[in-house]
C-alpha cells in the first residue's frame, strides 16, 4: 500500500489524534460546558413543566405522547425554543419552495429563545474549536511532545489569531455560497412551473449538491491551511493559504476522499447511538452514569474523527513535501578489485 | 319580458327530464331553483366563449326585481380585485400562480349580452357591485335590473353570452401546461332567499353558495383531450369535430355547480363502489401518469369516503363520482365540486403520511357537507369545512389509524415510524397556535368578514373540528353520532344554517349541550382550565379552645393520624370560553375520585378528607380539545422528576452534538 494512500493517511491522522488524547478530553469538556449553558433554558423549562404535572407520568410510559407534549410545550412556552421556522427551512429545504431568506444569516441572530441563542452558541463553539484547531495543527506538525498539554496550549495560543481568521473566512465563504449558489439559483426558475415534481426535486438536489461541493472546497482550503501552518510552525496566513490552495489543486481527489471518509467517521457514531444507544428512564443513578459515559464516548469519537482529519491533512502535506520515495539504490556486483 | 309560467316551467322540466341521466338514487328529486344549459368552447390560449340559458324558479316569498350574477374569474382580472387584495394581506391561499409580467397568467370574464328568452335585452342595465367591501375595482358580482319582478312561484328564463379567460391555475381553477380545471367559470346566479339575493363578491378566504338545479353542459375542447375529459354529472357523449376539436356533453341533476377538467395525459381508471345498504357508484379516476403508483390508494380512499360518510351521514345519491389527480404545481389540488373532486398526490408518497388518502377522503366528504347540505360558505364556512374535517379525521382513523411523522428533506420524504401524530393532533396544534396569537373572531362572525385568512381557516376548519370532537367526547359518541346523522338527513339539499344545527343538538343531546356549543360559537376567546393549587396534609385535631363553658379546654393538635389526610384543590378558569369538564383526584392508595364541574365560575375549591392526595387534574381524558394549555391542567402534591431527568439527559447529548456540528460550519478541521 502506498504511503500516501487515503487509508494510510487516514490511519496516520487518527493515530496522531489519539496521541493528543489529553487535548481531546479538554475539547470534550469545553463542548460539554457550552452544551450545558446552551440547553439550560430548555432543561429548566422541562423541569418546570413536568415535575409537578401528570404529564411526567405520561412521558415516562412506554408509548410516551412525545409529539403532543412537544406541541403543548412549544405553545405554552414559545419563549423557550423561539421561532424554529428558519432552522427548519435550512434543514429541510422547504423554505426554498416558499421563498427562503435571501441572506442566510438574517433572522437567526434576532430570533428569541434557543432558536436565537443557537446562532450565538454556534459562533462560540466554532471559535473555541478554531483555537483548539491551532493547537492540534501545531502538535501534528511537530515531531515530538504530541501528547503534551502544555505544548498544545502554547500552539493553540500561537495560532489562535490566524486560525480564528481562517475560520471566520470559512464561515463567511460558506454562508455566501449558501446564498449565491443555493438560494439565488432557486430564483432562476419557479419549481411549480416545471411539469413533474421529480424535475423540481432533482433541481433542488443539484443546487444543494453544488453548494455542498463549494462548501467542501472551502472547508478543505481552511483545513490544509491550518495543517500547513502547523507544519511550518509559523502563523503566516497568506503563506498557509497559498500552500493549501496549491496543494489542493494538485491533489483534489485524495483530499476530497479524505473529507468524505472523515465526514462519515464523524457521523457514524451518532447514527449508531441514535439507533441502538440506551436511554435513561430517569430512575436509577447508576444507569445514568453508564448512559452518560456512552454519550460522552460518542462525542469523543466524533471529536477524534475531526482532529484525525487535520492529522491526516498534516501527514498528507508532509508526504508531499518529502517528495516521492527515493528509488532503491542500484547495487552492481563486480569483481573485487585488488588493492594495489 | 315574458316570465315563465308554472305551466311552461313544468314543460321545460319535463323536457329536461328526458335528457336526465343522473337521477338521484338515494332520495326524491330536489325542486330545481337555478338550472343551466351551457354551450362553451375553450381555445388553446385558454380563452372561453360561452352561451348559457338559465332557468330560475322563484321558490321564495320574495319578489326579485333584478338578477345577481357571479363572475368569479374576474378575481384574477387585475390586482385591485377583492380576492387578490385580500390575498396580498394574508387572506387566502399562498398561491404564487400569478405573475405581473405574464398576461397569459391572468383571467377575466365579461358578459357581452344578457337577455330574456323573449329577446328583451338587459345588457345596458348591467352594473358591477361590491356589497361586501365597496371595492369599486372588483368585478366579481353584477346586478342586472329586470323590467318586471319575478314573483314567488314564477319562473324566469334568460340567456347570457359571455367570454372569459382562465388564469394560470390559482385557487383551484385554471390551467397548467396542458391541464385545465374549469371551475367558477360561468356567470352564475346568487342564491334566492326570502330576503332577496344572497350574493357576495369573491373572497380569497371563503368559498361558494348556490341554489340547486339541473345542468346540461356542452363543451368544445382541443381534440387531444378526447377521452380524457371529466365533469360534474354524467358524460353523455363525446364527438370529434373538424378543426382538431372535440365536443363533450354532460348532464347533471340536483347539483349546485358545474366543473370540468381535461388533460391529454390523464390515465382514465374506472371502478365501481358497492357496499351493503348503499347505492352503487361508478368511480372515474383521472390520474396523472407520474402518479400511477397511487392508483389503488386513490381508489381505496374514495371507497373509504363513500362507505364511511354514506353510513354515518348520507349515502352518495349520484351514479358517477369523478376523482381528479392534478399535476404537480397546479394549485388545483384539494377542491370539491358536485360529483367531482380534485384530490392531490406527490410522486414520493409514503403510506405513513396518509397522503393522498387524507385529501381524497376529505374532498369526498365535501360531497355530503358541500354537495348535499350546501350551506352558505361565504357566511358560515364552518358548516362545510369544519364539519367535513371532523368527519374526515374519524373516517381516516377508522380506516388507516394514526399517521407517522413524515418530514421532507430537500424533497425526499423521511418517515419517522416511531413518532405517531395522532388525530386530531395537527388540528389541535394549528388551532391553538393561531388562538395564542390572534383569536380575532368568533365563529358566529360571517366568514368573509373575519380578520384574515388565518382567522377564517382557524374558525372554519380547526375550531369547528375541535368543537365537534369535544362534543363527541363530552356528550357521548352515540349521542353525537345521532346528532350528526339527524342533521345531515333532515337538512340534505336544504341549505342548513348554524341555527338549524343547534336546534338538532338541543333536540338530540339536550339543552345543556346546545348551550355549550352555542357558547363556543359566539366567543373568540379560548378555553383554559388550570389546577392552580394542590395541598395535602395529615389530618389532625384542632389547636386552641374547644367546648363551651366548663367544658372549654385548650388543646394542641397532635399529628400522627397519617391514614387520613386533608387536601385542598383549586381549579381556575383562565379562558373566556366555558366547557363542562371533569376533575379527577388521584390518591396514594391508587383510588380516584371524579367530580364534574360545569366550568362557568372563575374558580372552584375542593376540600377532601381521605387518603393522601397525589394529584388533581382537569379533564385528564382530554374530552375538551378546545383547552389551549394542558400543561396547567394538572398538579401533583409531590414532584416527580423522572421524566424531566430522562429528557434533559437526552437533550444534553443532542446539544453537544449540535454544537459539534456547528463547529464544522466555519472552522473546518477543528474538533
Amino acid at each position: 500500500m502506498k504511503r500516501d494512500s487515503v487509508l494510510v493517511l487516514a490511519t496516520r491522522g487518527l493515530l496522531s489524534a489519539l496521541e493528543t488524547w489529553k487535548a481531546l478530553l479538554l475539547a470534550l469538556v469545553g463542548n460539554l460546558l457550552l452544551a450545558y449553558a446552551f440547553a439550560h433554558p430548555l432543561n429548566a423549562a422541562l423541569r418546570q413543566a413536568l415535575d409537578r404535572s401528570p404529564w411526567a407520568a405520561r412521558l415516562s410510559s412506554a408509548n410516551a405522547p412525545l409529539y403532543e407534549f412537544y406541541g403543548e410545550l412549544t405553545r405554552a412556552r414559545p419563549d423557550v425554543l423561539g421561532d424554529l421556522s428558519k432552522w427548519d427551512a435550512v434543514a429541510t429545504g422547504e423554505g426554498d419552495e416558499r421563498g427562503g431568506p435571501r441572506n442566510p444569516a438574517s433572522g437567526f441572530l434576532g430570533a428569541t429563545g434557543l432558536s436565537g441563542s443557537a446562532a450565538g452558541f454556534a459562533v462560540l463553539a466554532a471559535a473555541l474549536a478554531a483555537v483548539f484547531a491551532g493547537g492540534f495543527a501545531g502538535r501534528f506538525g511537530a515531531d515530538k511532545e504530541r501528547g503534551s498539554l502544555a505544548a498544545f496550549g502554547a500552539d493553540a495560543a500561537r495560532f489562535a489569531a490566524p486560525s480564528l481568521l481562517l475560520g471566520a473566512a470559512s464561515l463567511v465563504g460558506i454562508l455566501a455560497a449558501y446564498r449565491w449558489v443555493f438560494v439565488e439559483s432557486g430564483r432562476l426558475y419557479e419549481p411549480e412551473d416545471l411539469r413533474y415534481e421529480w424535475e423540481a426535486i432533482l433541481l433542488l438536489l443539484v443546487r444543494l449538491g453544488a453548494f455542498l461541493v463549494v462548501a467542501a472546497f472551502l472547508r478543505l482550503v481552511v483545513l490544509y491551511a491550518r495543517a500547513a501552518m502547523g507544519r511550518a510552525g509559523r502563523g503566516n496566513l497568506v503563506g498557509a493559504l497559498g500552500a493549501s490552495l496549491g496543494f489542493l489543486v494538485r491533489r483534489p481527489a485524495r483530499a476530497l476522499a479524505l473529507e468524505i471518509l472523515f465526514g462519515a467517521l464523524g457521523v457514524l457514531p451518532l447514527f449508531v447511538w441514535a439507533f441502538v444507544g440506551p436511554v435513561w428512564d430517569g430512575r436509577e443513578g447508576g444507569a445514568l452514569a453508564l448512559v452518560v459515559l456512552g454519550q460522552q464516548a460518542v462525542v469523543l469519537v466524533r471529536l477524534a474523527a475531526r482532529a484525525g482529519h487535520l492529522g491526516a491533512a498534516s501527514a498528507f502535506l508532509g508526504r508531499a513535501a518529502a517528495g516521492p520515495a527515493p528509488a532503491p539504490a542500484l547495487v552492481s556486483e563486480s569483481e573485487p578489485v585488488p588493492e594495489p | 319580458m315574458r316570465p315563465v309560467t308554472p305551466q311552461r316551467a313544468a314543460r321545460i322540466a319535463a323536457c329536461a327530464a328526458l335528457f336526465a341521466a343522473a337521477p338521484l338514487r338515494a332520495g326524491p328529486r330536489v325542486p330545481p331553483v337555478a338550472s343551466y344549459t351551457i354551450d362553451a368552447s375553450v381555445d388553446a390560449e385558454h380563452g372561453l366563449t360561452g352561451r348559457e340559458t338559465v332557468t330560475f324558479t322563484n321558490r321564495t316569498t320574495f319578489a326579485f326585481r333584478d338578477l345577481a350574477l357571479h363572475l368569479y374569474l374576474n378575481a384574477w382580472r387585475n390586482d385591485r380585485s377583492t380576492w387578490l387584495a385580500e390575498q396580498a394581506r394574508g387572506g387566502g391561499r399562498p398561491d404564487r400562480g400569478l405573475t405581473a409580467k405574464d398576461p397569459a397568467r391572468w383571467g377575466w370574464s365579461e358578459i357581452h349580452r344578457i337577455a330574456l328568452d323573449d329577446g328583451t335585452d338587459l345588457t345596458s342595465g348591467l352594473r358591477y357591485v361590491s356589497p361586501d367591501d365597496g371595492n369599486p375595482d372588483d368585478r366579481t358580482l353584477v346586478r342586472v335590473p329586470l323590467p318586471r319582478a319575478v314573483a314567488p312561484g314564477e319562473t324566469l328564463v334568460f340567456r347570457v353570452d359571455w367570454q372569459a379567460k382562465f388564469p394560470r391555475a390559482v385557487a383551484r381553477t385554471g390551467w397548467k401546461d396542458d391541464y385545465l380545471l374549469g371551475a367558477q367559470w360561468f356567470p352564475k346566479l346568487g342564491v334566492a332567499t326570502d330576503a332577496g339575493w344572497n350574493a357576495h363578491q369573491f373572497h380569497s378566504g371563503t368559498e361558494f353558495f348556490a341554489d340547486f338545479g339541473d345542468y346540461d353542459v356542452t363543451l368544445t375542447l382541443p381534440a387531444a383531450d378526447k377521452g380524457r375529459i371529466g365533469g360534474t354529472g354524467v358524460l353523455r357523449e363525446e364527438t370529434e369535430l373538424a378543426g382538431g376539436l372535440v365536443r363533450a356533453h354532460f348532464v347533471a341533476e340536483d347539483v349546485h355547480d358545474f366543473a370540468f377538467t381535461a388533460c391529454p395525459r390523464f390515465d382514465v381508471v374506472r371502478d365501481t363502489f358497492s357496499a351493503k345498504g348503499l347505492p352503487n357508484v361508478d368511480i372515474v379516476l383521472l390520474l396523472q401518469p407520474d402518479h400511477r403508483p397511487l392508483r389503488d390508494r386513490y381508489l381505496k380512499a374514495t371507497k373509504v369516503g363513500l362507505e364511511d360518510f354514506g353510513t354515518r351521514y348520507l349515502p352518495y345519491p349520484y351514479p358517477v363520482l369523478t376523482v381528479v389527480d392534478p399535476p404537480w404545481g397546479s394549485h388545483t389540488e384539494g377542491m370539491e365540486y358536485p360529483t367531482l373532486f380534485v384530490a392531490g398526490g406527490r410522486e414520493l408518497a409514503p403510506r405513513a403520511a396518509q397522503s393522498p388518502e387524507g385529501v381524497t377522503v376529505h374532498e369526498y366528504g365535501h360531497q355530503v357537507f358541500y354537495g348535499m347540505l350546501a350551506s352558505n360558505e361565504f357566511e358560515e364556512a364552518h358548516l362545510d369545512e369544519g364539519f367535513n374535517t371532523w368527519a374526515t379525521l374519524k373516517a381516516l382513523k377508522a380506516a388507516y389509524g394514526d399517521p407517522s411523522l413524515v418530514v421532507r428533506f430537500y424533497g425526499i420524504p423521511v418517515t419517522f415510524a416511531g413518532v405517531t401524530v395522532p388525530y386530531p393532533f395537527g388540528v389541535t396544534d394549528r388551532f391553538h397556535r393561531w388562538a395564542n396569537g390572534s383569536s380575532s373572531d368568533a365563529m358566529a362572525v360571517p366568514s368573509y368578514r373575519q380578520l384574515d385568512g388565518n382567522a377564517i381557516r382557524s374558525n372554519a376548519y380547526l375550531r369547528t373540528t375541535l368543537l365537534l370532537t369535544s362534543c363527541e367526547r363530552t356528550f357521548g359518541e352515540a349521542v353525537w353520532a345521532k346528532v350528526m346523522k339527524t342533521y345531515a338527513t333532515r337538512f340534505a339539499f336544504r341549505h342548513p344554517t348554524t341555527a338549524d344545527f343547534l336546534a338538532v343538538v338541543k333536540e338530540v343531546a339536550g339543552a345543556d349541550a346546545a348551550a355549550s356549543v352555542a357558547g363556543i360559537l359566539t366567543t373568540a376567546g379560548s378555553v383554559d382550565y388550570a389546577v392552580t393549587s394542590v395541598q395535602t396534609r395529615a389530618s389532625s385535631g384542632p389547636t386552641g379552645f374547644t367546648g363551651e363553658g366548663s367544658d372549654r379546654t385548650f388543646e394542641v393538635a397532635k399529628r400522627g393520624d397519617t391514614a387520613t389526610f386533608d387536601s385542598t384543590v383549586v381549579v381556575q378558569r383562565f379562558g373566556e370560553a366555558v366547557w363542562p369538564v371533569e376533575v379527577v383526584f388521584t390518591f396514594q392508595d391508587g383510588s380516584t375520585l371524579t367530580r364534574p364541574w360545569p366550568g362557568a365560575e372563575r374558580w372552584v375549591r375542593w376540600r377532601l378528607r381521605g387518603p393522601r392526595l397525589v394529584s388533581a387534574e382537569v379533564d385528564p381524558a382530554r374530552k375538551c380539545l378546545l383547552d389551549g394549555d394542558t400543561l396547567n391542567n394538572g398538579r401533583r402534591t409531590e414532584p416527580d422528576p423522572r421524566a424531566s431527568r430522562a429528557w434533559t439527559s437526552r437533550l444534553m447529548f443532542w446539544a453537544q452534538n449540535l454544537l459539534e456540528a456547528f463547529s464544522l460550519l466555519g472552522f473546518a478541521g477543528a474538533p
